[in-house]
């Protein structure tokens, strides 16, 4: 009876066996591997992180317009500070890398693009794109901007002081007064000053124009700011 | 009492050897996946056929190289004939065949240079132009030649090729290594046995182990979901990174798979044997 009864206990112990010993194998497996390897590997397996997004990427060549042209009499939201309107930063919808949100004209130029925030490829082959170290109209700051001497920029040739630059968003219209040109290189740090604490455009592209090849200088406009309503950032630069 | 600890001492044992049997199983099965999968020189290219890598390849050029045009004072229409699929898929084959085979890990851009200073001098008679400085030109050529060898050399592998080259030299040696350490256990664990049906239960023990061990790596990466998110670049080289890695999983659980049917047999037959000494 004590036979058939330690036969019977042995056989429902019996099949556990090939249940727990697998998973214990699997997790030594991996303890030894780890213990073996994670001094060599573990910088690798942190930096693998920095290859894997939180999304997968999207590779559409389109970009996203969030230009709308203000009409005459629309009201975008005001505040008065120090005796002057101001835009409501929060009533202003800030341009991500690559988004389109306004168009540049000089009439007398025949220059008339897009404007986009960001200057890559989608933007520069589609019209015009602002530096994204720089500011946006109405910053009160520099408006650093680049385009194609054969294509949207090409008109820059035929700028002068006097000419009048217009950059239409979605928060206001603003106005420049070309002030200067100049030739200089492209890796001059004299040829613009991000640093300026007055609003101020800078437009420019390579240089000499009609020159086939990757030319080293580059053509710069300056231009000094005329109209347009400013935006109040001393709620973002008080934070 | 001597002899129960005696088999106390034979079972703790076996079940260490079925435990290294289990790692080195692993192991082996890591070692022939990456042999025929990511050291193998055909595994690139053939992944890179199946889904269409070349004609979206030279697309990303066309487009890189009309971008840098723009800058250069080319028309769009210059890089309609410059270049086809078909010559991206010489110099790819080139530049796989002569990495894997430990010769050069870049792209030759000679005959591409030779193209695109043929087509300048033909687009600078056709249009006329005068106003063109040769070391404007020369720069282009150059900053030309250089995307398109970035956009066919595969990222990372000329600084990985150290490794990859060595590890494809040493990895025959290595499976042929893990086989007979793996041979030596089955040998030891059957024969030093008295009871057939023993060894069976510890050599299934040891494939279960492996099965578990090697089925959980592809199950957890396609569960996650890891492989859609990797940032990359390149529409062209994310497709076939995205087959590629893909393919290495499936491998793995086919390996797994096989395992599986192993330690089934080896499950039941060790079963049936118990089973018949137990009835006699």
């Amino acid at each position: 009876m004590s036979d058939k009864k330690n036969r019977h206990r042995h056989k429902s112990h019996y099949g556990k066996s090939f249940l727990i010993l697998p998973i214990v194998f699997f997790m030594g497996t991996y303890l030894v591997l780890y213990l073996a390897l994670a001094p060599a590997f573990s910088i690798f397996f942190s930096a693998s992180g920095l290859f894997f997004a939180d999304f997968e990427k999207n590779y559409s060549t389109e970009y996203d317009n969030i230009f709308v042209p203000v009409s005459e009499n629309s009201t975008i939201p005001t505040v008065d500070k120090n005796s002057q309107t101001l835009l409501d930063i929060n009533a202003i919808e800030y341009p991500q890398y690559g988004n389109q949100f306004g168009e540049i004209l000089i009439e007398d130029c025949g220059v008339d693009a897009k404007l986009f925030f960001g200057d890559g490829d989608i933007a520069l082959r589609n019209g015009v794109g602002i530096y994204s170290g720089s500011f946006i109209p109405g910053y009160g700051r520099t408006i650093l901007v680049a385009g194609h001497n054969n294509t949207y920029f090409n008109g820059l040739k035929n700028a002068k002081p006097g000419q009048i630059v217009t950059i239409k968003t979605s928060y206001g219209n603003y106005t420049y007064e070309i002030t200067k040109t100049a030739v200089k290189n492209q890796a001059s740090r004299k040829a613009f000053d991000l640093n300026a604490d007055h609003e101020n455009l800078i437009m420019y592209t390579c240089y000499p124009f009609d020159e086939l090849g990757l030319t080293r200088e580059r053509y710069f406009v300056y231009a000094k700011y005329v109209s347009g309503t400013q935006i109040d950032t001393d709620i973002v630069e008080g934070d | 009492m001597g002899h129960k600890s005696r088999s106390k001492v034979k079972s703790v044992i076996y079940t260490l050897l079925a435990f290294i049997m289990s790692v080195l199983m692993f192991l082996l099965s890591f070692a022939i996946t990456l042999q025929v999968t990511i050291l193998s020189p055909d595994f690139l290219l053939d992944n890179m056929n199946s889904t269409n890598y070349f004609v979206e390849k030279y697309q990303e050029i066309v487009q890189k190289l009309t971008d840098l045009g723009n800058a250069g004072g080319l028309d769009k229409s210059f890089f309609d004939d410059l270049l086809n699929p078909v010559e991206i898929y010489d110099d790819t084959e080139i530049y796989l065949e002569e990495y894997y085979s430990g010769k050069s890990t870049v792209v030759d851009t000679t005959e591409f240079r030779q193209n695109f200073n043929n087509a300048l001098d033909k687009y600078i008679e056709e249009n006329n132009i005068q106003n063109v400085d040769s070391e404007s030109r020369e720069y282009l050529v150059k900053n030309a030649s250089g995307i398109y060898r970035s956009s066919v050399e595969v990222p990372f592998f000329s600084s990985a090729s150290t490794y990859i080259l060595a590890l494809a030299k040493i990895m025959p040696f290595v499976i042929a290594g893990l086989c007979v350490m793996i041979a030596a256990i089955v040998l030891i664990i059957v024969f030093t046995n008295s009871w057939r049906h023993r060894a069976l239960k510890y050599l299934c023990y040891a494939t279960s182990g492996a099965t578990l061990t090697v089925g959980v790596i592809p199950a957890f990466v396609f569960m996650s979901g890891k492989i859609q998110q990797i940032n990359i670049s390149s529409r062209a080289l994310y497709t076939v990174f995205v087959q590629c890695a893909n393919s290495v999983m499936i491998s793995l659980l086919l390996v797994a798979a096989v395992l599986l049917i192993i330690s089934l047999t080896l499950f039941f037959t060790h079963m049936n044997i118990r089973k018949k000494l137990i009835n006699s």
